[in-house]
């Protein structure tokens, strides 16, 4: 056992890697740092006019670095054989302790910044709220060295509940089947923002460029387009290029997080890893994880293909990053892994069908909302072209732009309304969701022992015909939700 | 052994009380409106026909006491008589509401602890569970006393977490 609090002494606790002090660096710092220190070489290396340019600025500076070395000589860890101590003294003293059982999650990750320096980045979940008291922060992080971050996995693996059996699988994604992934998971949406982000922040090097040949990009872009669509307007090109340009950065970002992708279970341990240039880890406890997500979109339910998730407090925490167990994979391919992890389950999943499915007569319940947007964008597209007929061409393009997502949701809410439902399976002891969540159509199975709370909706015309939403909330940080709606009512005795 | 628990009655009339003084507010807050901008713009409202403003604000107050007599009226007192809450050693369950009846069953194996809440008259029990909480709203006193015991007694009972 560890050495009781208040026995221990500094000699005991080390200091995190030194590159945790960029960690502790939050970009204001960066964003005042850059301009000094180009204004620097603007003064030509001159020291004097340099400082009595910017004397408050440096000041601001310096207090700015002289509480990130405050923060990061004031954290030391140690660890045992059963826990991890951590030992923080900014401004209040705080000692604190997290059993290895107690671990949900212990993810490492190498930066391709940080490989050189082999430093890893640990990050410690557990189920309850953060030590800190921020939804998003992880309970530990700890910046240190890759032989120390070895003894401690070493240490979370060989924990007394973590690997019970030596029996092993491993299963690894077909590199094909990731990139199908990659095409089918990445975003305009995060690639666009990032894009547009570097643009605002680099603004005066970037359009300084970017303006001496914006003439010229933009003359050959139409070039090329008019060989494809004649009249593209000079707007509809920028916005095509930022959406291309967005989706064609989250697609490298997703092929080169999943390279090497490997899933192993090692009795109730979970390592899932992958990467290239940064490569993750995460060792997850099996007790740990509260429920199973497999997913399907338009697209993959054509070809029969099901991306799996997993939902464990900690895990696909930050934005952008999907909880993947198996990223994808065609049922029957991807079987014998579910089965060990679903015992029972996983070779049946894709001829399971729910045993209180959607209520026949509540397809307008499902399918209103999709209506309204499809009729609605078309209606008020033909009023604006009555009120103001100048800008005709900007309403088509807005009410094509409307009309495409409209389109796909209402093919979603139809498949929710054919495949929809709840199961309760006595026998394997858990539930099973049915559901729809954007635009993809989701099978939650969750276990008896990981289901918080059940919630029953009806409205006035659902009582009528005994029809309501099932919420399943399962156990976790966060509580999630899945709801099967318009389900015909059972009577919720509970196993 | 299941044991159930009813919103309390005497409740309401503290809630119509202060639904009231809200709605006093509300509409005073608007009729003081509505003499501001007679004073501040006289040649505006001089007209004969109604102004915009004047059917705002007459809308707004028509309104607001169209919801205050439906709340007040119908729906507080159906809520009260509809609601019912149950405590026994797997589930926790609260089911209320009137336009939309909402079911809730949460599970003691989720329930982490409870606490009592009380403002003014009214009491609630607050259950925190591992994924959320609930919220039992309305309970007399003896209630709120009996319910807590009888939950903390079955987790307890359970072995704690």
């Amino acid at each position: 056992m560890g050495k009781i609090i208040g026995e221990t002494t500094n000699n005991d606790f080390r200091l995190q890697h030194p590159l945790a002090l960029l960690t502790y660096s939050k970009r204001k710092f960066w964003l005042l740092l850059i301009p000094i220190l180009r204004r620097l070489i603007v003064y030509n290396f001159n020291v004097i006019e340099w400082i009595s340019w910017g004397l408050w600025d440096l000041l601001l500076l310096g207090l700015l670095a002289g509480i990130i070395l405050f923060q990061y000589f004031s954290f030391r860890y140690k660890f045992n054989d059963f826990e991890l101590i951590i030992q923080n003294n900014f401004f209040i003293k705080s000692v604190f302790k997290i059993n290895f059982n107690k671990v949900s999650l212990l993810s490492s990750k190498e930066t391709f910044w940080s490989r050189p320096f082999r430093a890893v980045k640990l990050q410690i979940e557990s189920e309850a709220k953060s030590a800190f008291n921020k939804r998003k922060a992880s309970d530990v992080v700890i910046v240190t060295d890759k032989k120390t971050a070895e003894r401690v996995l070493w240490r979370f693996r060989s924990g007394s509940s973590a690997v019970k059996r030596r029996h092993t699988v491993s299963y690894k994604n077909p590199r094909s089947m990731l990139v199908i992934y990659s095409i089918l998971f990445s975003s305009a949406y995060s690639g666009g923002i990032y894009l547009l982000i570097l643009l605002y922040q680099s603004a005066d090097i970037i359009a300084e460029t970017l303006g001496i040949y914006y003439g010229e990009i933009l003359s050959r872009f139409k070039e090329l387009s008019e060989n494809i669509i004649t009249g593209i307007s000079d707007g509809l090109i920028f916005i095509i290029v930022i959406t291309a340009c967005g989706y064609i950065y989250s697609f490298i970002s997703n092929i080169l997080r999943l390279q090497n992708y490997r899933l192993t279970i090692r009795g109730r341990l979970l390592e899932i890893k992958g990467g290239y240039f940064s490569r993750w880890s995460y060792y997850i406890n099996r007790d740990y994880v509260n429920y199973t997500d497999i997913r399907q979109n338009m697209i993959m339910k054509i070809f029969g293909l099901y991306s799996i998730n997993i939902g464990c407090t900690g895990y696909g925490r930050k934005r952008g990053e999907i909880p993947v167990f198996i990223p994808i994979t065609e049922l029957p391919k991807g079987g014998a892994v579910l089965e060990m992890f679903l015992p029972g389950l996983g070779s049946e999943l894709a001829k399971r069908k729910p045993e209180k499915r959607t209520a026949k007569t509540s397809f307008f319940k499902l399918t209103w909302l999709p209506l309204f947007l499809i009729i609605g964008f078309a209606l008020g597209f033909s009023l604006l072209v009555y009120i103001i007929p100048n800008f005709a061409r900007l309403y088509l393009f807005l009410l094509i732009m409307s009309e495409i997502p409209s389109a796909l949701f209402m093919t979603a809410c139809v498949t929710e309304y054919f495949s929809g439902g709840v199961t309760i399976d006595k026998e394997h002891r858990h539930f099973a969701v049915y559901c729809r969540k954007g635009l993809s159509q989701h099978l939650v199975i969750v276990p008896e022992n990981k289901v918080s709370t059940i919630r029953e909706r009806k409205t006035y015309f659902g009582k009528r015909h005994n029809i309501s939403n099932i919420t399943i909330i399962t156990c976790g940080e966060r509580g999630v939700k899945h709801t099967a709606r318009s389900v015909k009512s059972f009577e919720l005795d509970i196993l | 052994m299941t044991k159930k628990y009813y919103a309390d009655s005497d409740s309401i009339n503290s809630l119509r009380l202060i639904i009231f003084i809200g709605f006093i507010v509300c509409v005073g807050g608007l009729y003081a409106l509505f003499l501001w901008l007679h004073n501040n713009y006289p040649e505006y409202f001089r007209i004969d026909i109604t102004t915009v403003p004047e059917v705002i604000i007459i809308a707004s107050i028509v309104l607001l006491t169209i919801i205050y007599v439906v709340i007040a009226g119908i729906i507080l007192p159906k809520w009260f008589d509809t609601a019912r809450y149950a405590v026994s050693f797997e589930e926790i369950c609260a089911e209320t509401g009137v336009i939309i009846r909402s079911n809730r069953h949460m599970m003691m194996s989720a329930v982490q602890y409870i606490t009592s809440l009380r403002f003014l008259s009214f009491n609630a029990v607050m259950i925190h569970a591992s994924g959320g909480r609930m919220i039992i709203p309305f309970l007399s006193d003896t209630d709120t006393a009996d319910f807590i015991v009888k939950a903390e007694n079955l987790l307890i009972n359970r072995g704690g977490l």
